[in-house]
């Protein structure tokens, strides 16, 4: 297991990018909330460039607190 | 000592009396009514009475997530208005496998939010005979259309399915009447009306109308806007007309904003380049690339008079722009008119609104456009109980060219920025602000924020990874020789505030809940309070929205009460449970507060739960039809027919 094990291991290929190369965008099917995996996300202050798919499973929507299966890309 | 029995012991002596008072006078008129008629309800009653702090004697709804709805016993809960019934005179019967945006237009929309009660005649306290105003706020096409998950329904979407959903979302206008068998509407009354973001010309007014950022390709003028959306709670002004907050606008927009003239003010309100919705894919309106203007032309609070079936609803761009929740109108001691707003997202803040002039009662002309001048400010608060309020002026302050604003009108569009330079103090989801009747209080639902750090904490934000919200108190001064609503001085540029309860389950050390000390073993614990109103003796009814952590937290959403004053001050009670998987919306005394009308919202909603196989098909529960769950608007009465909470 890695060091972090909050961490899903994700290799770049299972990581979901936009045809410009940056990483796709996430929508909560809950509440609208996206989540730009390029830009990070301040809030929970994760940092640029985190890929939707390594955030931890405890990771919920910032806006409605919706878990992670409820986001579709 | 703890910080609720400290604040027991320094509520307001005369508003304990006045509880006191009138606890004894409805105990025994309850006994009275009892003996005569009802079976099982009054042994409880008898014997909480003694040793129950609390002012409502109701027995509590089970408090358990079943796929049906559940009131307190002695109550009834009927289904007044479902997802498709007929609201215009030559709507369609509602056929859920073969919806089209025509019926729908005609027909009572998806997923009811607020709702009002406004009395007929027009300024009457008629509480059997009115009119129903009531949000639509969003729509589930997982649950509306046959196929489709939550996950894919914005890529698999059809252009005549997203026409449905954009007729499905708005408002409804429909008159209702209490009969021998409840709560009915009236068929073919001349009130009834749905406005829809489909069809609905709304007309722009205040600074921001005709301003270049509000011209679109299709309205040059920047004062026509076509419908609104994510109508979420509102409020009734003074002059009997509606106010619909329109809320998470966002997501119905497609189209990269980084390529827009608009970039940083639709990243500010969370467009960035993919929607939940399918929209933008069928209509150019909602593609910011192709009009970046449109998104501006949402986010405000909307005026409709219910009462006159051909006016135009108006936006009134003075209330400032953001994910409004709400609009609740006070009118203070000097006469002039109070609107407070939450803006529903982390970390955003609330606002209040001060008309200019001064309200003319019994004359709805002469305060027609009172809503268009005012001024617009934000909250501040301190650790030390106090709060300021920050006018949001152009010229003033920060609000300057140097910052970008180049009017009132920047100002108003761009709200949260120019709150962000003046400094307002950051919220945990601030939802529905709600004025209490009796205390003069201002009470403010913070719903939740998963995202505040421990070094975020204060004491208005006293935890870290805020699962389950709170509720805090805004105290306006009193004028001098008045206390109570009358004297609730609510144009004042300093408030003190107090924290309310601290939502979660008490039995949990880990949640850091806070209510009344009795809660545990006489009331029922709540999560993410939302929404809100007041019963005539100012008592708290609030509404709940736990979205999918219903699943984790084993506890319905629904309605609570609880006393605000004297001795049972928190002690919040269960009073109606949801069905599965939905949210608590609009709750609405009548005048006589015999009836309280509450909205389910997305009921079913679940991310493995889908039209042809929904977590619940309530109301109908029609199961050989395979029938979808219906968003409904309930009437919950007394069986006795007294009076709610007495």
């Amino acid at each position: 297991m890695s060091a972090d094990k909050n961490r899903s291991p994700a290799s770049p290929k299972s990581v979901a990018r936009r045809p410009d190369g940056r990483l796709d965008l996430w929508v909560c099917s809950r509440c609208g909330y996206v989540y730009d995996g390029s830009k990070g996300e301040p809030l929970s202050h994760t940092p640029p460039e985190t890929p939707f798919e390594t955030l931890p499973d405890s990771w919920r929507c910032p806006h409605c607190t919706s878990e992670k299966e409820f986001f579709f890309n | 000592m703890s910080d609720t029995a400290e604040k027991i012991i320094t509520t307001t002596p005369l508003a304990d009396l006045i509880d006191a008072r009138l606890s004894r006078r409805s105990a025994l008129k309850g006994l009275l009514a009892a003996g005569a008629a009802t079976v099982a309800a009054p042994a409880a009653f008898a014997a909480t009475r003694n040793t129950d702090p609390s002012s409502l004697p109701f027995e509590q709804a089970p408090h358990n997530v079943e796929m049906f709805h559940q009131v307190s016993p002695g109550h009834r809960a009927d289904v007044l208005l479902r997802w498709g019934d007929k609201v215009a005179a030559d709507a369609p019967a509602f056929d859920p496998f073969n919806l089209t945006a025509e019926a729908q237009e005609k027909q009572f929309g998806y997923n009811n939010d607020f709702v009002a009660f406004l009395p007929l005649p027009r300024g009457s306290k008629n509480s059997t005979h009115g009119l129903l105003a009531v949000n639509h706020e969003y729509t589930n096409p997982e649950l509306m259309f046959t196929g489709l998950t939550a996950l894919n329904a914005a890529s698999r979407m059809t252009r005549e399915q997203a026409d449905v959903e954009i007729a499905a979302h708005g408002h409804t206008i429909i008159e209702i009447k209490k009969g021998a068998n409840g709560w009915e509407p009236v068929q073919g009354s001349k009130y009834n009306r749905r406005i829809s973001a489909r069809s609905t010309v709304m007309q722009v007014n205040g600074p921001a109308a005709g301003h270049d950022r509000l011209k679109t390709k299709a309205d040059p003028s920047g004062r026509r806007v076509i419908g609104t959306l994510n109508n979420c709670a509102g409020g009734v002004t003074p002059w009997g007309t509606v106010l619909i907050a329109e809320e998470n606008f966002n997501m119905y927009f497609g189209g990269d904003p980084a390529k827009t003239s608009e970039a940083a003010n639709h990243k500010r309100l969370g467009i960035k380049g993919k929607s939940r919705y399918s929209w933008s894919r069928f209509h150019e309106r909602f593609d910011v690339e192709k009009n970046p203007n449109e998104p501006n032309r949402f986010g405000w609070i909307v005026e409709i008079d219910p009462y006159d079936p051909q006016s135009t609803p108006i936006k009134r761009t003075t209330l400032g722009r953001f994910k409004h929740e709400a609009a609740t109108c006070v009118v203070a001691p000097d006469g002039r008119v109070v609107v407070y707003s939450g803006d529903d997202e982390a970390f955003e803040y609330i606002y209040r609104f001060v008309t200019a002039k001064k309200f003319v009662p019994n004359n709805p002309a002469a305060n027609r456009d009172l809503l268009d001048e005012g001024t617009l400010s934000v909250a501040k608060f301190d650790d030390k109980g106090t709060l300021r309020w920050l006018p949001l002026v152009f010229g003033q302050g920060p609000l300057t060219q140097a910052n970008g604003f180049h009017s009132q009108a920047d100002v108003l569009i761009d709200t949260r920025r120019a709150a962000d330079l003046l400094g307002a103090t950051p919220m945990d989801r601030p939802e529905d602000v709600e004025t209490n009747p009796v205390n003069g209080r201002v009470y403010v639902m913070l719903t939740n924020n998963n995202t505040r750090k421990a070094e975020q904490i204060s004491k208005l934000h006293p935890r870290a990874t805020n699962l389950y919200g709170h509720i805090v108190e805004l105290l306006p001064p009193a004028t001098e020789g008045s206390d109570g609503a009358r004297g609730a001085m609510h144009t004042a540029d300093e408030y003190r505030w107090e924290v309310l309860l601290l939502a979660g389950d008490p039995s949990n050390p880990e949640h850091g809940a806070k209510y009344h000390p009795d809660t545990q073993k006489l009331g029922n614990w709540l999560a993410a309070p939302d929404n809100c109103t007041f019963d005539n003796r100012g008592r708290l009814w609030i509404t709940t929205d736990q979205g999918s952590s219903q699943r984790k937290s084993g506890i319905p959403d629904g309605v609570y009460a609880c006393d605000v004053n004297g001795a049972g001050r928190a002690l919040t009670k269960f009073f109606y449970a949801c069905p599965k998987d939905a949210e608590m919306c609009g709750p609405a005394f009548t005048p006589d507060n015999k009836t309280l009308f509450v909205a389910v919202q997305h009921p079913g909603e679940y991310k493995d739960s889908t039209f042809d196989d929904p977590s619940t098909r309530w109301p109908d529960f029609n199961f050989k039809g395979k029938t979808p769950p219906r968003p409904s608007v309930v009437a919950i009465t007394r069986e006795d027919g007294g009076v709610i909470g007495n």
